[in-house]
C-alpha cells in the first residue's frame, strides 16, 4: 500500500475520502469505509521497520522547502528513486499543516512524528528551524542542491475586509490560533467566540475553542448545504455543542478603546443563483442587521500562500505558483537547481490528499527531468483512470499489488456493476466518543478498528474491475470456453477456437473484471481480453 | 473466495459430457440448460430428443457433442419413446439410468402434448424436461402455445400480435397427479443443477419445466439472454419453484420485485404489445404469484 499512498495512518485520519464517494458501492447500500481500512493497515506497520524497497543514491540531491503533507511526500518518494534529499522547516516542529493546522483530536501529534521517524530512517534528513528567507536564503539553497521542491503551503489568511479587524488582539485568523494552540503558547479568547467562515479551518478552530472551553458561534453566509467543510465534520462540531448561524455575515465590528470587542454587527444573507463554484451566491438583505456576542472574532474564509521568500525567482499568478504537467516551476533569473512546486501553493484543491499526489507526482517528474525522458510520456504509462492518479508502481516496472483490468485506464462506475449479485451488508462504523466527553479533549475520540472490524468491512469491497474467481463465467458460458486455468494460476483463459462471442461472460461478471473488444478493432485479433493476466 | 452460486467447483471444471463446437446461436440459453443439466444427471443417462433446436445444436452425425447416449425420434413422440427405453432399461435391470425426454416447448405444449399426458396417466419413470425457448424457434419463430402474450413472431406479426395467454403446463401436469413438476431457469444454475441431481432419487414421472431464452427470437442480444432470464423471474413472469407429491415450494423468492414492463422492454418482441395488454398481464402475474406463495404456505 505504501507505494501509492505513503501516508495511510495520516490520510487514513484526515482524508476527505474521495474515495468513498466515488465508491460503487454507494447505490446498494453505503460506500466501503477506505479511509479506516487505511488507517487500520497504516496503524499496524512498526514504527521501526525499515523500508523494503530503499535503493542506494545515485548522487543527485534534493531540497525541500516546508514539510507539510506535499514535501513528506516529495521527500518519501524522492528518496525511494535514489535522491539525496534534506526537508527544511521554518517551524521548531515538522509537519506542517498536519502538526500544526488540523487539531490533535483529529490526527494525533505522534501519528506526525511516527511518520517522519520513518522518514529519517530513510535517510532523509530533516532541518527544522530553518526558514527559507529567514536562516537560509532561497538563492543559497537554489545553488547548492540539484532540485528544489517548494511545498511552503497557505500560512496568511484571507482577511475579512472590515474596519477595526487589523487594531485588536481579539480579532486573529482561525490558522493563527491553531498553530499557537498546537505549538503550546497561551491564548487569550475570552469566553464567547464567534468563527467567521464554513471550511474546515473554520470548523478546526470552533471545536478547538470548545475544547478551550468557550462558547462558539460559527457564521456563515450561505446555508449549510453549502459549507465547503466536510459534512461529518459539521455534525460532530454541531454535538459538540458549536452553535450554527448561517445565512449571515458580519458588517462590521465596533470596538473598545483598549481593543476589545464592543459590538459585532452581521447581516442576514439569502441566496442567490449559482456562481461560477457551481454554489449559490450569497446576497445581502438590506438593512437586516442584527448584533452577535463576542468576546474573540476567528477568521477562517480561506488561506493564501505567503512567497515573499522566493525574492521573485519565480513567476507567481492570483497568488499561486503556476506550474507545467510535470509540476516544474516558470523560473526567473539563473541557478543550479530545477524548480518544482506542489501542495497549496500551486492551482490544486487544498486537501491533504493532493498535496501527498503532488509530492509523489514531483518526484517522478524529477526523476524523469534527472534522467532525460520526458514526463508526458511517461504520464502515458503510468496514469490510473481517467483523473489525476498515477501509479508509482507502474513507474517503477514493479508487479501490481492488485492486479486490476489489463487497461489501467478503464474506470469501473457503478454502470458496470451487476448489482443483482451482491446482497446488502451494514458498513462497520469506527468507535467514536459521546461529544460531551470528547469535547474536553484534544485526544484522538475516534478509534481505529480491531482486526476483525476492518476484515469485516474489507468484506464489503465489491473488488471492482478485479477477478475474484466466482466461476460465474466458467458456469454460464454456454459454449465450454471459460477453462480454470489451474492450480497454480489465478484466473481463467479462454478457448478462442470454440467461443462464439456471446458475450454472457461479459454480461454476468458482476465486477466488470471481463472486457470485451471488437475483432476488427483489437490489435491481437483476440475478442475477449480476460483481465487477471 | 467468494462464491455467488453454490455450485461446487470441481463438479464445474470435472469432464464435460457436453463438448464445445456444437451449432446453437450465440448466447443460446438452451445449450447452457443441457450442459447445467448434466452436470446435475451424471454420466447414466440417455437422452431422447424430439424435433427441436437440440436436433441441430447437437452436430450433424458423425458428430456429436453430447458424450451420453443419443437418441433423435419424431416431434410427437418424444415421452412415448422415452417411456419405451425406460422399459428396456429396466428389462435389463439397469435401474440407475435415467432417460431423459428433452423437447423444447412446442414438442412439449402442443405436438408431443398426448404422449406426454400418457405417459404421465402411467406415470412411468421417465424425466421430461422442457426447455421452453416460448416458439417455435428453429424453424424461424413461430408462434407456440407456450408464447407470451404480447409477444411477436413471424407468425403474428404487427397488427396481429399473440393476445392468448401461455398454457399453464405445469397445472396440466399436475393434474395427471405426476409425483415431481419443477420449474427452473438458466439464470440460477445452482437451483437448476439441484434439481437434476434430486430427479435422480425420484420414481415414477418427473417434469421440469425450464426455461431457456432466445437471442434470435426474444430479439436481445445474446449477451443479455441470462440476465433476461432473471429479469424473468425477478417480475414473477417465470417463478421458480418445485411441486413433490403435491406440497409447493418456491425455491427463488426475488429480493427485489421488477414490474413485468421493464422484463418486456429488455427485449425486442414485446415492442408491439399495447398499454391494456401489458396491464392485464401484470395482473395475471401477480394473482399467479399470490396464488403460489399461498399454495407454498399451506401444509
Amino acid at each position: 500500500m505504501k507505494r501509492e499512498q505513503p501516508f495511510p495512518s495520516i490520510l487514513g485520519r484526515v482524508c476527505f475520502s474521495f474515495c468513498q464517494t466515488a465508491c460503487n458501492r454507494s447505490p446498494l447500500d453505503e460506500c466501503v469505509g477506505i479511509r479506516e481500512l487505511e488507517r487500520f493497515i497504516g496503524d499496524q506497520v512498526a514504527p521501526s521497520l525499515a523500508h523494503p524497497n530503499l535503493p542506494g543514491y545515485h548522487g543527485k540531491s534534493l531540497a525541500v522547502v516546508g514539510s507539510g503533507p506535499a514535501g513528506m511526500s516529495a521527500a518519501y518518494y524522492a528518496r525511494l528513486l535514489g535522491f539525496h534529499v534534506t526537508i527544511f522547516e521554518a517551524l521548531p516542529v515538522m509537519g506542517g499543516i498536519l502538526r500544526v493546522g488540523i487539531p490533535g483530536y483529529r490526527l494525533p501529534r505522534e501519528i506526525v512524528e511516527t511518520e517522519f521517524h520513518r522518514l529519517k530512517n530513510m535517510g532523509i534528513e530533516l532541518r527544522p528551524n530553518t526558514g527559507v528567507g529567514a536562516s537560509v536564503t532561497i538563492d543559497e539553497i537554489r545553488n547548492t542542491y540539484d532540485y528544489l521542491f517548494l511545498a511552503t503551503g497557505v500560512h496568511a489568511s484571507r482577511k475579512l475586509g472590515l474596519e477595526g479587524e487589523d487594531e485588536s488582539h481579539r480579532v486573529m485568523s482561525g490558522l493563527a490560533m491553531l498553530k499557537k494552540v498546537a505549538l503550546g503558547e497561551k491564548v487569550d479568547l475570552g469566553q464567547k467566540i464567534a468563527v467567521i467562515g464554513g471550511g474546515n479551518t473554520a470548523i478546526d478552530a470552533a471545536r478547538t475553542a470548545i475544547r478551550l472551553g468557550c462558547r462558539v458561534t460559527i457564521i456563515y453566509r450561505r446555508s449549510e448545504n453549502e459549507m465547503p467543510a466536510h459534512p461529518e465534520e459539521v455534525r460532530e462540531a454541531l454535538e459538540e455543542g458549536v452553535q450554527l448561524r448561517t445565512l449571515a455575515a458580519p458588517e462590521r465590528i465596533e470596538l473598545d478603546d483598549d481593543g476589545t470587542i464592543r459590538r459585532l454587527v452581521c447581516c442576514e444573507m439569502e441566496l442567490g443563483p449559482p456562481d461560477e463554484s457551481g454554489r449559490r451566491r450569497p446576497i445581502k438583505k438590506e438593512g437586516a442587521l442584527f448584533d452577535v456576542e463576542a468576546d474573540c472574532i476567528l477568521t477562517g474564509i480561506g488561506e493564501i500562500p505567503i512567497l515573499h521568500y522566493l525574492n521573485n525567482m519565480a513567476t507567481i499568478e492570483n497568488g499561486v505558483i503556476p506550474v507545467d504537467e510535470g509540476l516544474k516551476v516558470y523560473t526567473k533569473g539563473s541557478g543550479k537547481a530545477r524548480i518544482f512546486a506542489g501542495g497549496d501553493i500551486i492551482p490544486i484543491p487544498h486537501t491533504v490528499v493532493h498535496a501527498v499526489a503532488s509530492g509523489k507526482k514531483a518526484a517522478i517528474a524529477m526523476d524523469c527531468d534527472r534522467k532525460g525522458t520526458d514526463y508526458s510520456d511517461v504520464l502515458e504509462e503510468i496514469a490510473l483512470g481517467d483523473g489525476t492518479a498515477i501509479s508509482f508502481s507502474l513507474y517503477m516496472g514493479w508487479d501490481p499489488v492488485n492486479p486490476v483490468t489489463q487497461n489501467n485506464r478503464i474506470v469501473v462506475d457503478s454502470e458496470k456493476i451487476v448489482y443483482d449479485y451482491f446482497g446488502k451488508e451494514p458498513r462497520v462504523r469506527q468507535e467514536i466518543q459521546e461529544a460531551n466527553i470528547r469535547k474536553r479533549s484534544f485526544e484522538s475520540h475516534t478509534r481505529t478498528f480491531t482486526a476483525d472490524e476492518a476484515q469485516q468491512e474489507a468484506g464489503r469491497c465489491m473488488h471492482c474491475g478485479r477477478c475474484i474467481e466466482c466461476d460465474n463465467c466458467l458456469i454460464f458460458c454456454p459454449d465450454m470456453s471459460v477453462q480454470v486455468k489451474g492450480e497454480e494460476q489465478f484466473g481463467y483463459a479462454f478457448d478462442y477456437d470454440y467461443c462464439k462471442g456471446c458475450g454472457i461472460c461479459f454480461t454476468e461478471c458482476p465486477r466488470y473484471a471481463i472486457t470485451m473488444v471488437d475483432e476488427e478493432t483489437s490489435v491481437e485479433g483476440d475478442n475477449f481480453q480476460l483481465s487477471t493476466e | 473466495m467468494q462464491k455467488l452460486f453454490d455450485i461446487p467447483r470441481d463438479l464445474m471444471t470435472e469432464e464435460e459430457l457436453m463438448q464445445p463446437g456444437g451449432l446453437s446461436c450465440q448466447g443460446c440459453g438452451a445449450t447452457l440448460a443441457m450442459k447445467l443439466a448434466l452436470k446435475g444427471l451424471g454420466e447414466r443417462t440417455v437422452v431422447v430428443i424430439p424435433a427441436c433446436c437440440w436436433t441441430i445444436i447437437i452436430g450433424t452425425y458423425p458428430h456429436c457433442t453430447l458424450q451420453v447416449p443419443v437418441i433423435h425420434v419424431p416431434f410427437e413422440t418424444a415421452a412415448v419413446a422415452a417411456s419405451g427405453i425406460r422399459a428396456a432399461f429396466d428389462v435389463r435391470g439397469e435401474k440407475d439410468v435415467v432417460v431423459m425426454a428433452w423437447a423444447g416447448d412446442g414438442g412439449t405444449f402442443d405436438i408431443g402434448l398426448q404422449a406426454l399426458s400418457g405417459a404421465a396417466e402411467r406415470n412411468e419413470d421417465i424425466l421430461y424436461v422442457c426447455y421452453d425457448n416460448e416458439a417455435y424457434m428453429n424453424t424461424g419463430i413461430q408462434r407456440s402455445s407456450a408464447t407470451p402474450p404480447g409477444a411477436w413472431t413471424t407468425t403474428t406479426p404487427p397488427g396481429a400480435i399473440k393476445e392468448e395467454p401461455k398454457k399453464d403446463i405445469v397445472k396440466i401436469m399436475l393434474a395427471h397427479g405426476t409425483p415431481y413438476v419443477a420449474t427452473a431457469s438458466v439464470a440460477y444454475p445452482d437451483d437448476l443443477v439441484a434439481k437434476f441431481r434430486k430427479v435422480r432419487r425420484i420414481k415414477g414421472t418427473k417434469f421440469i419445466h425450464l426455461l431457456s431464452p432466445c437471442p434470435p427470437g426474444w430479439r436481445i442480444d445474446s449477451s443479455q439472454s441470462v440476465k433476461v432470464a432473471r429479469m424473468a423471474t425477478q417480475a414473477n413472469v417465470f417463478p421458480i419453484y418445485e411441486i413433490e407429491n403435491g406440497g409447493y415450494t418456491v425455491n427463488v423468492v426475488p429480493e427485489k420485485k421488477l414490474p413485468v414492463k421493464d422484463y418486456m422492454e429488455a427485449q425486442g418482441r414485446f415492442r408491439m404489445i399495447s398499454k391494456e395488454m401489458l396491464n392485464a398481464v401484470q395482473d395475471r402475474v401477480d394473482r399467479r404469484w399470490e396464488q403460489l406463495l399461498e399454495n407454498s404456505a399451506a401444509p
